[in-house]
């Protein structure tokens, strides 16, 4: 197309082309953030004036962190709200009347800017993440969700140092606190590695959050949230044929996991056992069933036909339980993970709701 | 939807104080942080809210920043 376009106008083709990419900025406006970020730093430099300083500052945080977030899965959607700066104006003269449960912040000069983003994604993350059921989730357990969270956030920026300057200066004292905090970050960690994190977690997070809006805080929540963090890190530590639990039935949240990763199983005994067992879950009033099926593409190079007739299975089992169970399909998400022995891996996280 | 921070430079943080009307209660070091109880100073200022109707300060240390954005679901 480029090629076409450059060899059919010459000059004009490429004029074209800068016209197409710019409009696509311009309507993004995230990306447009970022370049007006860009004009506002060379016109500070140039002029050293504060104004000119101070745009730059907010259109490079919002730009950066805003196309961050977007890479981040939290269930179908992404972290729910994205985040703009304004300053706080006016003369010396006019007063200035903080409204109920705005935040004002403070952010430092552009050298500085690694410490402003990562202030501005703190507290993004603590604003909008585990609404309603903060009171129920015991401390330790918040920190390493919301530390994690920002960590994911951040790696999302594809700038070292920002993410250093959180990790020494934030990320390390909040998690290493006290045994619990270390207890309960290794477990998010773990999880977060193996791809359950914003897959799973997260999601049943904001199930549960539903479930308990407008309740009174009881011990049985922050319980259950805390049972719910070792039941899904037990199936992120799983190894090859060992037998865990793979329900999770509780007073608010009820979550079963088909785990689909033997290669034998279903090439031997077919797609049924995986759609008798979805409608054993729907009998039994699981809510969330989730399907999380492995990759075998290292079957390709030492048997290309069990590969083929594993990823054929697959199709046909997402086609049974859509004709022979009443699940409804809430989400499929293909992910990379890493297993415990350090190995990457990817596969699929299928989410199936009760009707 | 959108989540909008209002910012002050650091370099405006005392201006910002006396918008606010604590010019006083400021220099006598009577404004201070709602987490750790630390004077707050134009150089420790970190951020401020508005909770039930009470105007709440943190100051620049990591752990008091973090229990103020939640302080209602905390307390």
């Amino acid at each position: 197309m480029i090629q076409w376009l450059i060899i059919t106008f010459g000059p004009w083709g490429l004029l074209i082309l800068i016209v197409i990419h710019f409009s696509r900025v311009l309507l993004d406006e995230d990306k447009a953030a970022l370049w007006r970020s860009k004009f506002y730093k060379i016109a500070f430099k140039l002029t050293g004036k504060r104004e000119a300083e101070k745009k730059f500052i907010s259109n490079d945080v919002k730009g950066n962190l805003n196309i961050a977030r977007r890479t981040m899965h939290f269930g179908q959607s992404i972290l729910p709200c994205a985040v703009d700066v304004e300053w706080v104006e006016g003369s010396k003269a006019s007063a200035y009347e903080i409204k109920e449960g705005e935040f004002v912040v403070r952010l430092d000069p552009s050298e500085s800017q690694e410490k402003n983003t990562v202030s501005l994604a703190t507290i993004l993350v603590q604003k909008t993440t585990l609404t309603g059921i903060r009171h129920s989730v015991n401390r330790p357990i918040q920190i390493a969700i919301d530390m994690n969270l920002v960590r994911n956030l951040l790696k999302g920026l594809q700038n070292k140092s920002i993410l250093d300057w959180f990790l020494t200066s934030a990320y390390q004292p909040a998690v290493n606190a006290d045994a619990d905090c270390k207890k309960r970050n290794a477990q998010i960690l773990d999880i977060d590695e193996r791809g359950l994190f914003s897959r799973l977690l997260l999601v049943e997070l904001d199930e549960f959050s539903k479930k308990v809006y407008g309740m009174i805080p009881k011990a049985v929540m922050a319980n259950e949230i805390s049972a719910l963090i070792d039941f899904i890190h037990a199936l992120a530590n799983k190894r090859a044929g060992q037998i865990i639990p793979l329900e999770f039935a509780k007073t608010y949240l009820r979550i079963h996991v088909i785990w689909v990763a033997q290669v034998n199983k279903i090439l031997c005994s077919g797609t049924q056992p995986y759609v008798d067992a979805m409608n054993i879950c729907l009998q039994n009033k699981m809510e969330s069933i989730y399907a999380l099926v492995y990759d075998k593409d290292w079957l390709g190079e030492s048997n290309p036909a069990d590969l083929k007739k594993f990823n054929a299975k697959i199709i046909d089992l997402k086609k049974a339980i859509s004709t022979q169970t009443v699940a409804i399909k809430d989400f499929e998400l293909d992910y990379n993970f890493v297993d415990q022995a350090g190995r990457r891996g990817r596969a699929t996280c299928i989410r199936y709701k009760a009707p | 939807m959108k989540e909008i921070f209002q910012a002050v430079h650091s370099e405006e943080v005392e201006l910002f104080l006396s918008k606010l009307g604590l010019n006083e209660q400021f220099s006598k070091g009577d404004v201070k942080c709602h987490i750790c109880g630390d004077i707050i100073t134009k150089d420790n200022f970190r951020m401020v809210t508005r909770k039930n109707n009470q105007l709440l300060f943190a100051c620049k240390k990591e752990q008091c920043l973090l229990p103020l954005v939640n302080f209602k679901e905390n307390k």
